[in-house]
């Protein structure tokens, strides 16, 4: 079975990094070292060029957003897009104002912020978002939103190393930002599940005592992974390259198919009930149309093999298919 | 020149206006003597009077079921078979036959869910089709959104055809308080996807979508006020929140509570008037159909845009889930008063779960 429904990274990480794995697994009786898990901070901090006391670091994004509802979602508004990958959103429902989602409709996804914001919120977002692909916010809009002292800012960079565009640097000026990141994606480490959010000061204050709650093996790997970040950006523009050669392919033969940053393409499919069709073909992709649009789907990028082989059976399909 | 079916169902969609669910078998002599017109005339019009195409020549039935609209243009035709007086479904299939023999490359057709059954029987997936809707029951992704988007369809239909689902609901059921939409075949359109309805995907058959559902409801019933007449509109999740407040309502009529008791059941337009000069302030709760959006237009043309005049956009209140709203680009009314659609268009909260909310343009 090819997966191209979870938007993983098809290249193992290194083999540096699984040794660090390894080495952490030694340890299993013991609890994190703290040691350990400041210079991850430190590393990370560095990475993004903030400062480690800034730095949140979780198992996995949907933990931290968590979190972040948790503490902040009382008296506010939380919003965010339909569709969306949040499912931690859902724990808001009995403490939140309201939760309100954006539908996105194709094909601009156009967002009006400047008429979203009437009630303190919490706005959480993906930049660039999953499942179209592309930002859907421009900086001006991001810096609009912060100046409103009612408004807190969450976006999640989970595709940061593919669009190479980020709001970090606008953390240390804006207290109600937080960013989040994550390992999953560009390094290749989404089955440790390891996450950090970059905060600024207005949700560093709630969330500086947050216990982390990743293991040894974990932290060694991600400390090793962006030590040696080269190997993983260096996937990264293979996927990137690969993802424009599909796109084109997919295009030859009838797909529409939208503009990506990120490690997967979002298409709108000539061929009705497509996920099913290629399952029985032993591909799996995501199919959008359960609380979205019919005949749009997300494929994720995965090896050149694995990829001309969806090409292959996308053709086929369409030749086996009457008019 | 291209030769095209055109097959009218006179009565189709006469129910609607009069609080009947459906013409088929005994219900058009009902519909008729309630005082319900003939709305198909209209459509088929507006229709014809958009298409500038000239390479074709049509095949169309006799009298109402097609000739009778056609001849007021200019269009080459050639009439096929015979019809009776009062014209029934067996007509629609034996026309539909006659025409495929004489080589027509597309039919078109003006009916409800009723006549794109008929009309599959005989076409199948082989020759693609055009439907028109004017039936009270429009739930097949098989229709078009409006006239023009037909015409469009027919002035630009070429060799790209997609295939759609007809759905079809037992209008005995229906009047039953049953609803039970299943997938009866499947008919090939001219692809202009974006102009077509979606599928009207039966919103009960998911466990999910029943807990948001009674999510919706207890929000709504949490959020009731007192002397406040709510109308109630069609559909799964009204009747939710009717049965959350203890009442017993009507799946696909208009009824309507005051302070938890039921004063109005299976409402017509008159007997609304009749309550809202009764008990003054007023809210309406509805449902979108799912698939094409409709919250005003089909499926509940008892609430009338005289009615929507007086309620008045801020006292609506929308209720959906979110497997039903999700596949939305909009939502959409067409009451047939240009003013009021667009004083109910615009941009809307749909209520979507307890304490959940999406933000839905509407479009008309």
């Amino acid at each position: 079975m090819i997966d191209l429904s979870s938007n993983e990274n098809p290249y193992e990480p290194s083999n540096n990094t699984i040794n660090a794995a390894n080495k952490g697994l030694k340890n299993l009786n013991r609890y994190i070292n703290k040691e350990n898990l400041n210079k991850l901070k430190k590393v990370l901090g560095n990475y993004n060029n903030v400062s480690a006391e800034r730095i949140i670091i979780g198992s996995g994004t949907e933990i931290l957003f968590k979190e972040i509802i948790y503490n902040f979602s009382k008296n506010r508004n939380i919003i965010t897009f339909n569709p969306s990958f949040i499912n931690s959103i859902n724990i808001a429902k009995y403490n939140a104002k309201k939760i309100i989602k954006i539908q996105l409709t194709p094909p601009e996804f156009k967002v009006n912020w400047e008429s979203l914001i009437k009630e303190p919120s919490l706005i959480i977002i993906d930049s660039p978002n999953n499942p179209t692909g592309k930002s859907l916010i421009a900086r001006n809009d991001v810096i609009n939103l912060l100046k409103n002292k009612d408004c807190l800012l969450l976006i999640d960079e989970a595709y940061y190393e593919f669009s190479k565009t980020t709001f970090v640097d606008l953390i240390d000026e804006y207290p109600n930002l937080a960013v989040s990141r994550t390992l999953d994606k560009a390094y290749s480490l989404a089955g440790l599940r390891i996450s950090y959010l970059i905060v600024g000061d207005v949700f560093l204050n709630r969330l500086q005592q947050y216990t982390s709650s990743i293991n040894n093996s974990t932290c060694l790997a991600s400390i090793q992974a962006i030590n040696e970040k080269e190997y993983a950006l260096n996937n990264v523009e293979i996927i990137i390259n690969e993802r424009n050669r599909i796109s084109n392919e997919l295009k030859k033969i009838g797909f529409e198919v939208y503009d990506s940053s990120t490690n997967f393409l979002l298409v709108k499919s000539p061929i009705s009930q497509l996920a099913l069709k290629l399952k029985k073909r032993n591909i799996l992709i995501s199919d959008l149309s359960t609380n979205w649009f019919y005949d749009y789907y997300r494929i994720s990028i995965a090896t050149p093999k694995e990829n001309d082989i969806l090409i292959t059976e996308l053709k086929n399909i369409l030749n086996n298919t009457k008019f | 020149m291209i030769k095209i079916g055109l097959i009218v169902n006179p009565v189709a969609g006469m129910g609607g206006s009069v609080g009947l669910k459906g013409t088929d078998g005994e219900m058009y002599q009902k519909a008729v003597s309630l005082g319900a017109k003939q709305i198909t005339s209209i459509k088929i019009k507006e229709v014809l009077s958009l298409v500038n195409r000239e390479d074709i020549e049509f095949l169309v039935a006799k009298g109402k079921m097609g000739e009778s609209y056609l001849k007021e243009f200019s269009f080459s035709y050639e009439v096929v078979g015979t019809i009776n007086n009062e014209t029934k479904a067996s007509d629609t299939k034996t026309i539909a036959k006659e025409m495929l023999s004489k080589g027509i490359k597309l039919l078109i057709f003006v009916g409800g869910d009723g006549t794109a059954r008929d009309v599959t029987d005989v076409l199948g997936t082989d020759t693609p089709v055009i439907a028109i809707p004017s039936g009270v029951k429009m739930f097949s992704s098989v229709f078009t959104l409006s006239a023009h988007a037909a015409a469009e369809m027919i002035n630009t239909f070429k060799d790209r055809f997609i295939e759609k689902e007809v759905l079809d609901i037992d209008e005995d059921a229906f009047r039953n308080n049953i609803l039970a939409a299943k997938l009866y075949g499947y008919a090939m359109v001219p692809d202009i996807s974006h102009l077509l309805q979606g599928k009207k995907d039966p919103s009960n058959v998911k466990n999910s979508a029943i807990n948001k559902k009674n999510e919706v409801a207890e929000y709504i019933v949490g959020n009731i006020e007192d002397d406040i007449l709510y109308i109630l509109g069609p559909g799964t999740t009204l009747k939710s929140i009717a049965n959350k407040i203890g009442v017993e309502k009507t799946l696909l009529g208009i009824d309507a509570i005051y302070n938890n008791k039921l004063v109005g059941t299976d409402s017509n337009e008159k007997k609304l008037l009749d309550l809202i000069n009764k008990y003054k302030n007023v809210k309406i709760i509805i449902t979108p159909i799912g698939g094409n959006g409709f919250i005003f237009g089909r499926g509940s043309k008892q609430i009338s845009s005289k009615i929507l005049d007086l309620v008045k956009k801020e006292n609506i209140i929308i209720v959906s889930t979110l497997d039903k709203v999700g596949n939305l680009e909009c939502l959409r009314v067409d009451t047939g008063d240009y003013k009021i659609d667009k004083a109910l268009s615009g941009t809307v909260n749909v209520i979507i779960g307890y304490n959940e909310e999406i933000i839905m343009e509407v479009k008309f």
